[in-house]
């Protein structure tokens, strides 16, 4: 039997007010599975199942699960309303094979936010940002 | 040496009060081939080492239950097919330095099938690889050790013919069990693609023992589908040679099998991809 395969599911956590924990959110995800799916959806997600990254900042997170039950867990996601018993919800950006794909997308992801984000900005300091975005990271 | 002849189910618990009424039961919804079960438990655990073990720390291994149906009482349930009786032993231990099992080698032989229940990895390296004892079947816990097993050793154990055995008696009943069979069900999927696997009732009570034929609805306990796992009993191969002389069948009754090497674990909603 070959390698046990993983899918990692990006996924964007906006909760009403304060931060997302890795466990809160684990426990939300299962109990929607088990809401949607019952037993065998539970049963067939464990394996491989957790939460490997959260940026609290950005609320964004890595969900790993095996190939396969991957595809529970993403219809799950939309149907969470609740994480911490605070009220959230969760959107899927994207599907990766390794958690280096899936940073791979989140850096083009966040450069595509920060530019949007500078796009809203008034023109001086829009000008002053990149000044130092040049400093930072160097000319491009 | 006894032969199994028809479905079977492996795993009938022996501590039943009335155990010959589960028995008629079973043998009523078309099994011809029943195991009787009895459990015994070493709780020795391995942190215990430094401490040095009395008699008393030791379980007893009794000798096998003996049980016998008289004709009178078969033709009152209906069963016209002779049944095999057999007995077997459930061993729970975690400790694989303890003397238990060559304190009681002679006790295990008597009986016809030998099962074990390692709740550490330790413990089930030692199953796999003792020549001590000859197992027939591991019945994995999840619920004491979580999810993780050594693939390894469980490919070892497939290479050696043991069996593994999922139970539905206690998922019918337990939501949490129900999550757990599945997830162990799983799990042996993916280390060996569900090659050595029986499916037993485990049960103790006549309400929730599945008829003999109802395999497809045990499946679907696990949201199996009904048309691949019919295929996949029809494919099954000829039994080869076991260790275990009560895991042969009869050449032309193959798809009678219930207790069988079979695929029916397979995750058949995303094959597919």
């Amino acid at each position: 039997m070959v390698r046990f395969k993983r899918r990692y599911l990006v996924v964007e956590v906006v909760p009403e007010s304060g931060y997302i924990r890795m466990n809160t959110l684990h426990k939300a995800v299962l109990e929607t599975v088990k809401r949607m799916h019952g037993d065998f959806g539970v049963g067939a997600v464990i394996p491989g199942f957790g939460v490997k990254y959260i940026n609290p900042e950005t609320s964004l997170a890595f969900i790993s699960t095996g190939r396969g039950p991957h595809r529970l867990v993403a219809s799950a996601l939309p149907f969470i309303t609740e994480v911490g018993g605070r009220p959230a919800t969760v959107r899927s950006l994207h599907r990766a094979a390794s958690m280096r794909h899936g940073f791979i997308f989140l850096k083009k992801y966040n450069e595509e936010k920060l530019k949007q984000l500078e796009e809203q900005l008034p023109p001086r300091e829009r000008e002053q940002l990149q000044k130092e975005k040049r400093k930072t990271l160097g000319a491009r | 040496m006894k032969l199994a002849r028809g479905f079977c189910d492996l795993n009938i618990s022996a501590t039943d009060t009335d155990l010959k009424k589960t028995l008629l039961k079973a043998l009523s919804l078309g099994y011809q081939t029943l195991a009787v079960n009895r459990e015994v438990t070493d709780t020795f655990a391995p942190h215990q080492k430094g401490k040095k073990r009395k008699k008393d720390d030791f379980p007893v291994v009794l000798p096998p239950p003996k049980v016998s149906l008289t004709k009178e009482e078969l033709d009152r349930h209906g069963i016209s097919r002779e049944p095999v009786i057999l007995t077997r032993i459930t061993i729970t231990y975690a400790d694989p330095g303890s003397a238990f099992l060559s304190k009681f080698r002679n006790n295990i032989k008597q009986y016809d099938i030998v099962a074990f229940t390692p709740t550490t990895d330790s413990a089930l390296k030692q199953t796999v690889s003792q020549t001590l004892v000859d197992v027939d079947i591991i019945a994995l816990g999840p619920e004491e050790r979580g999810t993780r097993f050594a693939r390894k050793l469980l490919r070892l154990a497939v290479e050696r013919n043991i069996y593994f055995e999922l139970s539905y008696g206690p998922c019918i009943t337990n939501s949490t069990r129900r999550q757990q069979t599945i997830t162990l069900a799983h799990i042996l999927h993916h280390s060996f693609r569900s090659a050595n696997i029986i499916i037993t009732s485990q049960t103790n009570s006549v309400l929730y023992h599945l008829r003999a034929r109802e395999g497809l609805s045990k499946d679907y306990l696990c949201g199996v589908q009904q048309t691949p796992n019919n295929l996949a009993l029809k494919k099954l191969p000829m039994p080869e040679v076991q260790d275990c002389p009560y895991l042969h069948f009869l050449e032309d009754r193959t798809w009678d099998l219930l207790a069988v090497r079979t695929l029916a674990w397979v995750p058949v909603l995303w094959t597919s991809e």
